[in-house]
């Protein structure tokens, strides 16, 4: 009890340190752990089997959210970027790795911990920004999802390293055969559980069942125990089944990630200088190359300048995941004490960088570094309907515009939709709404109307200030409403029209649908 | 990894009790009776599970977690309503319990010691098992709940006392001469004082810390909910520790740091995320309790021990139900409470432990322990879900009422919600749809897992504060009995989980799709109308532009 409550206590002083200056908690709970260790050591016993629970839990969570959906948009931009950055960090972590004196295996397990970025850091700051839906939070989710399975279910290859081709190809087999399972009963199994099971207790206990029968599978099969952790969660990964589970098994996951993670941070040393240069080495490796990487790649695939920029900043961090790496390898007699050292602090580092690295401000000082002025050039329409964002808000308010006849000029950030809209005839400027000299190009000050449906008001600043004639605004949120009024726009709020549609469709449908239930109701009485 | 015991020795656990879950559905066992049989079935019987510590620590936590959320379901006006009652009720029990449990020993050609013992084993219900039960039921905020875990708070007080007593036997002066009676009153006299002081120190620490700290500090760290979750449990952590330090025991340390964290906002966000700890400990508990019985001894004595098992389920709860009517409580509330405590307690395991490691007692002593918990504990697991019949009945001979007292109970049962309209997420969307639904004459409730942004809606709407994809949340809500939902969420998961558990349920469900590439999928899913604000927007929107003088 004792060694529980150091680590939980330890936890608690991270996490409230995560809530005050805005820090994720991973590297907070690791740093927190770590001078538990110092200062009173938990038990060895506590803290093996906080590792040991904590990790399957933690990977039992991340197969969970292995969900198709999350590849329905972007996919291709998705499996372009993360198959590159994989790959190109994989070698380069291995080269670097190699050339600093590392054995093959140990170069190995850096070629798996160097490419993988956090699940958990970059979804906790995409919700706080609510970019979740915006094309760079679909990019970097799916980007992560990929990471996370290419990782796991390398690990066995490269745990198999030392040992030649042919274990390589059996563990390989063997992967393979446990990954069919997990998809057989991702695909029956779980939809009938759901189906049958009407309570919590069971619904908890019958799906830790599921991971604890495939964890014995690992062990029978002499393989890492996380690659059974993460399968089992792949088989309660489909619509709905995960969603009802995580409400049940979140509390557990939130309970041994602490434990977890603070167990970690007390296996691991203060480092010596030669740990602290290569650890440098790796970080600077991760932070400096993945941000251009990943913009590069994903400008090709059809995102904007600026959001290719901001997935490659939210991705310039290693994973979780990595320690998993480096805690197997280490567990393993794989890789050294000093190596298993060196991944955590290059995590720990990495993962506090990414708030600093991600801020607003910061994607600013980057788009100036890497794009010149904008090429439109020619001279600013006059007297015309500018339309800010075409995309699904904007789309079907233009198509009214052009049939009234007036002349509409579009400006959106996103090239597909600019293409398609010069397609239909239409006048079209690709830049970002907030720009004011793209503004300028576009006759914001000389447009007789300027309606904006992009999807942040507030970034509507530069149009409110500079446009002469009046400004429409599609806003969702009332203090967004008072925002752009103060600024002498005039907002619409679209929720409000939502409200309204909807009490118009219950008045009329309310009498039918109570009918049409206690009609369900009298026939189930009748089959019962 | 290192730890594979550890792992095995759980599957075997969650695999077993999952086992006995499923069979418990089909052949209608109880599920703490599933889990103990899921015990008997591994350790004794098979052989796979054997005793581990690490166990041992997670039933502990079980235990500890279980009191915090009874604690925590607490706030001071509940405690002062039954307080009275609790207190002079349990006092009473436990003694004349204890006077009936020795009587029978002694009958029975009980030594005096082991007499003293049994009659112990008598006094005490058990906590986990009563509180796991109400939860199934919910009824553990109802009035008979309340008082059943009042009485059994009591019970825990006698019980540190007598801990503190039995550990000061096994001191240097050594083991007492057989002579149950013999015991020092002094050292029974310490063990009270001792146990009394340790509870006021725990209980006015929490409480300064609670009154000057805490308050302020809850809504700070709500933003950050996985945070507050785990400084809570740490909250918990320390309390135990306190009272480990005070030789008060662990489960009235965790039931203080509930009770304090009651008081205070958000603590209903707290209990829903222990909840599934709870569940998980909990199993562990059973099963290891039922994994370290031992067959041979149980059998030694079984005709001594059925006979303590018809007076704990049979005699314990007339007993209870007695006092409560003479402390004026209804008929049907007295055998309700009577009813839900028939059992005995986890504690006499404990007990019948450290009494054999005394010499007070010969070892199957032990199994005649574990033959009365397997079944008091059994039977009452069937009966408490059938307790409402049960005491109908009861209260119809009319027995009690020979006694003084009201006829009906004190404390109305508040009617549940129905035919109401439940409004998910309170964004400009949510809102403006609670404040035209109000208007137009529904009732509505309105939810959001943020307690902030449920204030300033207009007076008469209900509110509820909690993530509606949660069970429990979804049960108060009163989902089944709705007329609609309205989701305004912008959470793509969450709309389509609310829209398939309406579809189950038979409500109808309209769902914020603020995404048009969602429509067709919620529309699969079964949602009886969407709400497409960046269509629905269009309509306002132009005639802004209009008014403008474009467009015609």
């Amino acid at each position: 009890m004792h060694g529980v409550a150091e680590l939980l206590g330890a936890a608690a002083v991270a996490y409230l340190a995560s809530r005050r200056f805005g820090l994720p908690a991973i590297p907070l709970l690791i740093l927190a752990g770590a001078v538990l260790a110092l200062v009173a050591p938990p038990p060895a016993e506590i803290r093996d089997a906080g590792l040991v629970l904590g990790v399957s839990f933690l990977l039992f969570l991340a197969g969970m959210e292995l969900d198709s959906r999350r590849l329905r948009h972007h996919g291709r931009a998705v499996l372009r970027v993360g198959l590159v950055q994989f790959v190109v960090l994989a070698v380069l972590g291995w080269g670097l790795a190699t050339l600093m004196g590392l054995s093959a295996v140990e170069a190995g397990y850096v070629a798996l911990a160097l490419p993988a970025s956090s699940t958990l850091v970059g979804v906790r700051l995409l919700r706080q920004r609510q970019q979740v839906f915006e094309s760079v939070g679909r990019l970097v989710l799916g980007v992560l999802l990929l990471q996370d399975v290419l990782v796991l279910l390398t690990i066995p290859l490269v745990t198999e390293f030392s040992q030649g081709t042919a274990a390589v190809a059996l563990k390989t087999l063997q992967v393979a055969g446990l990954t069919a399972v997990a998809w057989a009963l991702r695909r029956w199994l779980a939809p009938v559980f759901l189906r049958w099971v009407d309570e919590s207790e069971l619904l908890l206990l019958g799906s830790l069942t599921v991971l604890f029968v495939l964890l014995g599978a690992c062990r029978l099969l002499d393989l890492p125990v996380v690659v059974g952790a993460f399968l089992a969660g792949v088989a309660f990964s489909r619509f709905p089944v995960h969603g009802v589970l995580r409400a049940e098994l979140a509390p557990l996951g939130d309970f041994f990630t602490a434990i977890f993670f603070t167990s970690l941070g007390a296996l691991v040393r203060v480092p010596t200088v030669d740990e602290l240069v290569m650890a440098g080495v790796f970080v600077a490796v991760v932070v400096g190359l993945t941000p251009p990487l990943v913009r590069w790649m994903a400008e090709r695939a059809g995102l904007t300048s600026r959001s290719a920029l901001e997935a490659g900043l939210l991705l310039s961090q290693t994973s979780e995941i990595s320690l998993v790496v480096g805690l197997a390898g280490m567990l393993q007699g794989d890789i050294s004490e000093s190596l298993f050292v060196v991944i955590a602090m290059v995590t720990t580092v990495t993962m506090l960088l990414t708030p600093f690295l991600s801020t607003e401000d910061a994607t600013e000082a980057f788009m100036t570094l890497f794009t010149g002025p904008p090429a439109d050039t020619g001279t600013p329409p006059t007297d015309h309907v500018l339309l800010l964002g075409a995309g699904s808000t904007g789309m079907p308010l233009l198509e009214d515009l052009i049939l009234s006849g007036c002349r509409v000029v579009v400006l959106d950030d996103d090239p597909a939709v600019v293409r398609q809209v010069r397609e239909a005839g239409v006048e079209a400027i690709l830049g970002e709404a907030w720009d004011p000299e793209v503004l300028r190009a576009a006759g914001v000050d000389e447009a007789r109307v300027v309606v904006s449906t992009i999807r942040r008001p507030r970034d509507n600043a530069a149009a409110l200030a500079l446009a002469t004639g009046s400004v429409v605004v599609r806003v969702f949120e009332s203090d967004d409403a008072d925002w752009v009024q103060a600024r002498g726009g005039e907002p619409i709020l679209y929720s409000e029209a939502a409200a309204e549609a909807l009490v118009d469709w219950w008045d009329g449908a309310r009498e039918a649908l109570a009918r049409e239930r206690r009609q369900r109701v009298a026939q189930g009485q009748g089959e019962a | 990894m290192s730890d594979l015991q550890l792992l095995q020795d759980l599957g075997w656990v969650v695999a077993g009790a999952t086992g006995m879950l499923l069979v418990g559905r089909i052949a209608h066992i109880p599920p703490i009776l599933g889990f103990i049989l899921a015990g008997l079935l591994l350790g004794p019987v098979a052989g796979v599970l054997g005793h581990s510590e690490s166990l041992d620590l997670f039933a502990e936590l079980g235990i500890a977690l279980l009191l915090f959320v009874v604690g925590l379901e607490l706030s001071v006006a509940k405690i002062r309503s039954i307080g009275r009652t609790a207190v002079v009720g349990g006092l009473l029990q436990v003694g004349l319990t204890f006077g009936l449990g020795l009587g029978l020993a002694l009958a029975l050609g009980f030594a005096a010691a082991p007499a003293v013992l049994a009659g112990l084993v008598v006094a005490f219900s058990s906590t986990v098992v009563v509180v796991k039960l109400l939860d199934r039921t919910g009824d553990l905020a109802a009035l008979h709940g309340r008082l059943a875990v009042g009485i059994l708070l009591v019970q825990d007080v006698v019980i540190a006392v007598v801990l503190t007593v039995l550990g000061s036997l096994a001191g240097p002066e050594g083991v007492v001469d057989g002579a149950g009676g013999g015991l020092d009153a002094a050292v029974a006299g310490r063990g009270l004082l001792q146990a009394l002081a340790g509870i006021a120190i725990l209980a006015g620490v929490g409480w300064a810390a609670g009154r000057f700290l805490l308050r302020d500090f809850m809504g700070w760290m709500i933003t950050l909910p996985e945070g507050l979750f785990v400084v809570a449990l740490a909250w918990v952590m320390a309390f135990i520790l306190g009272a480990e330090a005070l030789q008060v025991s662990v489960e009235l340390g965790a039931f203080i740091a509930g009770v304090i964290l009651a008081q205070l906002p958000h603590c209903e966000e707290l209990e829903r995320r222990t909840h599934p700890l709870v569940d998980f400990f909990l199993a562990v508990f059973f099963v290891a309790l039922g994994a370290g019985m031992e067959l041979e001894s149980m059998a030694a004595r079984w005709p001594a021990a059925l006979a303590f098992s018809g007076l704990i389920l049979v005699g314990k709860p007339v007993v209870v139900a007695l006092l409560l009517r003479l402390l004026g409580q209804a008929p049907g509330t007295a055998w309700l409470a009577g009813i839900t405590l028939g059992q005995m307690s986890e504690f006499a395991f404990i007990l019948a432990g450290l009494a054999a490691s005394v010499g007070l007692v010969d070892p199957d002593f032990f199994g005649f322990v574990g033959l009365v918990g397997f079944l008091t504990i059994g039977v009452s697991a069937a009966l408490v879900p059938v307790a409402r019949p049960l005491a109908a009945r009861l209260t119809a001979t009319g027995l009690l009422q020979l006694l003084p007292g009201p006829d009906d109970p004190t404390d109305g049962d508040e009617a549940p919600l129905h035919d109401h309209v439940l409004v998910v997420g309170m964004n400009t969307l949510g809102r403006e749809v609670v404040r035209r639904l109000h208007e137009h004459g529904d009732v509505v409730v309105a939810v959001d897992t943020d307690a902030g942004k449920l204030t300033g809606l207009p007076p008469g709407v209900r509110t509820l504060q909690g993530d509606l994809t949660h069970p429990a949340v979804l049960e108060e809500s009163g989902l089944a009995r709705a007329a609609l939902l309205v989701s305004a969420l912008r959470i793509e998961d969450a709309n389509a989980l609310l829209t398939y558990r309406c579809r189950s349920m038979g409500v109808p469900v309209s769902v914020h799709a603020f995404e048009p590439a969602h429509v067709e999928e919620l529309l699969d899913l079964g949602a009886d109308h969407l709400m497409i604000s960046k269509l629905d927007g269009i309509g306002p929107m132009e005639a802004a532009v209009r008014r403008s003088g474009v467009m015609g």
